[in-house]
């Protein structure tokens, strides 16, 4: 739950980042609602802006609960291996 | 508008420790193993909603706890992670450590800090070792997906949920990807994601919900199934859930369309009115699709609905106040009567009848306020079946522990104070009375010792019963220690009933060596002072060999006793009939007088001291002769002795007013009591005219 916060300015410091940004989702063992509406905002706001973005990879925790909250193709994560 | 959620903490708390109860007795019922998963289930809905409630009142720490804790649950209850004995011990931990929290912040006391982390550390290595097994951490969502849909040529009726959280659903502790989850277990859900609302990111409160979804579900899922996996968010979202016709709201042909439709819904799903050509041929199997729809989908939807139980919470405070006037109307009832009784003439007959009537009905209403105070002794009993199973973990012993009569109810206030008595009887019956299983099975006896814990109604009063199979009394070594201690003499010769006596006496303790358990001497002496404190008495009963029983007899409430009111002189006092042995008349020959111990009479082999009742209360009394009055032979603390009274007047219900709050203590009387004709009379305390009277004849 603290964590939501510090990925929020986490991801806010990225947004405004020149060049590809590269996000990193191997590691992730758990997720919740809250974790991924701040993705999906970044990942859109970015891709608004015109910035580019990709995953490096997804961890299958990760897929999981983005396809069951219906998010994966707003997060783009289809775009990454996994 | 702001609201004081402060109103709610009394609430909260009240009902976090009865879920915390109920998910204790959950986890002891919990096999090892082969878990049944609506335990599982309770275990979850208690987590989650104290989760919720703390989360809401901004207890983080316990919100913090409580959200490691279900994410394991989760797990169980997935199926993914199997309940081991150290889950199981894991989980009873957490609900003691959430119980000493929500008391700290009820106190509004620290928590403490390093056990809670320590016990989340436990927690989540558990929920990491069971990820590390790459195998098990395949989730569950993805099998069902291929099993239902594909098979009929006709898609069969559907459910569409639309589900639109309020923005505090997640602070509230709900989390859209768990109820979504819960929903994919109940076969193939079709997810959209309505994200239009979902703010620029740097305006995202992160514990705030933007996001909205429409779900469609298999239409042979029972509606009830699935609400019950929005149950936790009532109240904090929008909820529709629609059948989608009994034809086919999709037909095949749109299907390779639909499932690319990106990100906002904008669909015709919805739209049942589009009345396709098929509907003759698809309402076909529409009907076996009907009734099949509440068979499999979810059989425990029954049970596991928190039905409401039809009560609802009141202040003792309420209660109380209640009580009171209750108990002065009873007083006012018996003035009537006594009044009633003087009046002659036509119509005093017509009175009579009318006070007769007003009696009964006074008597059935002190009857119906009593019944509100009362509640089952398994309030107090539930708590030992976790007890017992730490402290034979601990002792290595095999203890089954038997429990019967927990539908005895009880007066609340009595309720509370029995609690700590019946801890320490049982940990001495284990401690003490259930040997080693070696020396069990050499004794001929079954490995596991049991302890059987029992309540019943007896007369007006309740017997609590504490008993074991164990080895009993060890008279030999009681004595020892009573003489080492110099409590008597080292020629005394004690019956069985004073050896058993002993054990009550302050700093008397026989285990070789003091535990943490027992063995200190705090122990039955204090069990002693609380039953008495409660207006009961406890008893020993022994067998060497066979084991021990304690009975202990408690009124069944403190605020009315049974009493027998005796006359001094003018004035009447009560005795409280639990005191009682006997009365009877003194002969003038089995009275002796000895120097320096006042008199004595002989009972029943025995000599019992006299007390002069206006002697000690300063009254003048209809006579000083013992022949001509009666002696009231009462027990208290083990000791007997003959009250002497000029005359018994009647056995009574009296209600109990507290000396201490009106006026203050007086040793010996144990209250005071307001008696039909208006005036007061106070109620005796046997054990402490005892003590007084002892002093007196000393001084």
């Amino acid at each position: 739950m603290a964590d939501a916060g510090a990925l929020k300015s986490a991801l806010c410091a990225l947004l405004s980042e020149d060049g590809t940004v590269t996000l990193e989702g191997a590691a992730v063992e758990r997720i919740d609602t809250a974790a991924l509406q701040l993705l999906a905002a970044f990942v859109r706001d970015r891709r608004l802006a015109g910035a580019a973005l990709r995953w490096q990879s997804v961890s299958p925790a990760m897929h999981s609960a983005a396809r069951t909250l219906g998010m994966d193709t707003m997060l783009a994560l289809n775009e990454a291996g996994s | 508008m702001t609201v004081d959620l402060t109103q709610f903490h009394d609430a909260f708390f009240e009902e976090s420790f009865e879920a915390l109860d109920a998910m204790e007795a959950a986890l002891l019922k919990l096999d090892i193993g082969a878990p049944d998963p609506e335990l599982i289930n309770t275990i979850f809905r208690v987590a989650h909603s104290i989760k919720g409630g703390s989360a809401t009142f901004g207890f983080t720490e316990i919100a913090s706890f409580t959200h490691s804790l279900e994410t394991l649950l989760d797990e169980l209850r997935s199926g993914t992670m199997p309940v081991t004995d150290q889950v199981s011990d894991t989980l009873l931990k957490s609900v003691d450590v959430m119980r000493a929290m929500l008391r700290a912040v009820q106190a509004k006391q620290p928590i403490d800090a390093q056990r809670v982390s320590d016990l989340q550390f436990d927690l989540e290595v558990i929920i990491a070792t069971k990820n590390a097994a790459p195998a098990a951490a395949t989730p569950p969502a993805a099998a069902p997906a291929a099993v239902p849909a594909a098979a009929s040529p006709a898609p069969p009726p559907r459910w569409q949920v639309r589900f639109r959280p309020f923005r505090e659903l997640m602070a509230r502790g709900n989390d859209p990807l768990r109820m979504l989850r819960e929903l994919h277990e109940l076969g193939e859900v079709r997810t959209q994601i309505d994200a239009q609302n979902l703010p620029p990111l740097a305006d995202i409160e992160p514990q705030d919900c933007h996001l909205a979804w429409t779900l469609e579900l298999p239409g042979e899922i029972a509606e009830e199934a699935i609400r019950q996996v929005f149950d936790w968010a009532e109240g904090d979202c929008d909820l529709t859930i629609e059948r989608l016709g009994d034809v086919p709201a999709v037909p095949p042909a749109h299907k390779p369309a639909e499932p690319t439709v990106e990100g906002i819904v904008a669909e015709t799903l919805a739209a049942p009115s589009a009345p396709p050509e098929s509907a003759p041929a698809a309402s076909a199997p529409a009907p076996a699709a009907t009734p099949r729809s509440d068979t499999p989908a979810k059989t425990e939807s029954g049970p596991g609905a928190p039905g409401d139980s039809g009560s609802i919470r009141v202040s003792v405070d309420k209660i109380d106040e209640l009580m009171n006037t209750v108990g002065e109307l009873v007083i006012t009832q018996a003035m009537l009567s006594q009044l009633g009784g003087q009046f002659e003439g036509p119509q005093a007959e017509q009175l009579r009848a009318g006070l007769g009537q007003l009696e009964r009905n006074m008597r059935e209403l002190q009857e119906s306020v009593m019944r509100v105070r009362m509640l089952p002794i398994s309030f107090v009993f539930s708590r030992f079946p976790r007890m017992v199973r730490d402290l034979a973990h601990r002792l290595g012993k095999q203890i089954e522990l038997k429990l019967t009569g927990e539908q005895t109810e009880l007066d609340k206030t009595v309720l509370e104070k029995i609690g700590d008595p019946l801890v320490h009887l049982v940990r001495n019956c284990i401690d003490h009375g259930i040997e080693p299983p070696e020396k069990r099975i050499a004794a001929g006896k079954p490995a596991a010792g049991t302890v059987h814990l029992d309540a019943a109604h007896r007369g007006g009063n309740i017997a609590v019963e504490v008993s074991d199979d164990g080895g009993g009394l060890d008279k030999e070594r009681i004595l020892a220690k009573a003489r080492s201690r110099g409590l008597i003499g080292a020629n005394d010769t004690l019956s069985d009933a004073e050896i058993y006596e002993l054990i009550f006496l302050p700093g008397f303790s026989t285990a070789e060596k003091t535990t943490d358990l027992s063995g200190r001497g705090v122990g039955m002496d204090v069990v002693r002072r609380n039953v008495k404190s409660l207006g009961g008495k406890i008893e020993v009963n022994s067998e060497s060999g066979r084991g021990s029983r304690f009975t202990i007899t408690l009124p069944l409430t403190l605020a009315i006793v049974d009493g027998q009111s005796v006359a001094v002189g003018s004035e009447t006092y009560i005795v409280p009939l639990i005191s009682i042995v006997e009365s009877m008349q003194l002969k003038n020959g089995n009275v002796s007088r000895l120097s320096g111990k006042g008199e004595v009479f002989s009972f029943r082999g025995d000599y019992l001291p006299i007390i002069r009742l206006h002697e000690l209360f300063g009254v003048e009394p209809r006579t000083h002769e013992l022949h001509e009055g009666l002696v009231v032979v009462a027990e208290g603390d083990g000791c007997r002795a003959g009250l002497f009274v000029d005359d018994l007047l009647g056995q009574q219900q009296v209600v109990i007013k507290s000396l201490e709050t009106n006026y203050g203590h007086i040793e010996g009387i144990s209250g005071a009591t307001i008696l039909g004709d208006g005036s007061v009379s106070l109620i005796l305390d046997v054990p402490g005219l005892i003590r007084v009277a002892s002093m007196r004849a000393a001084a």
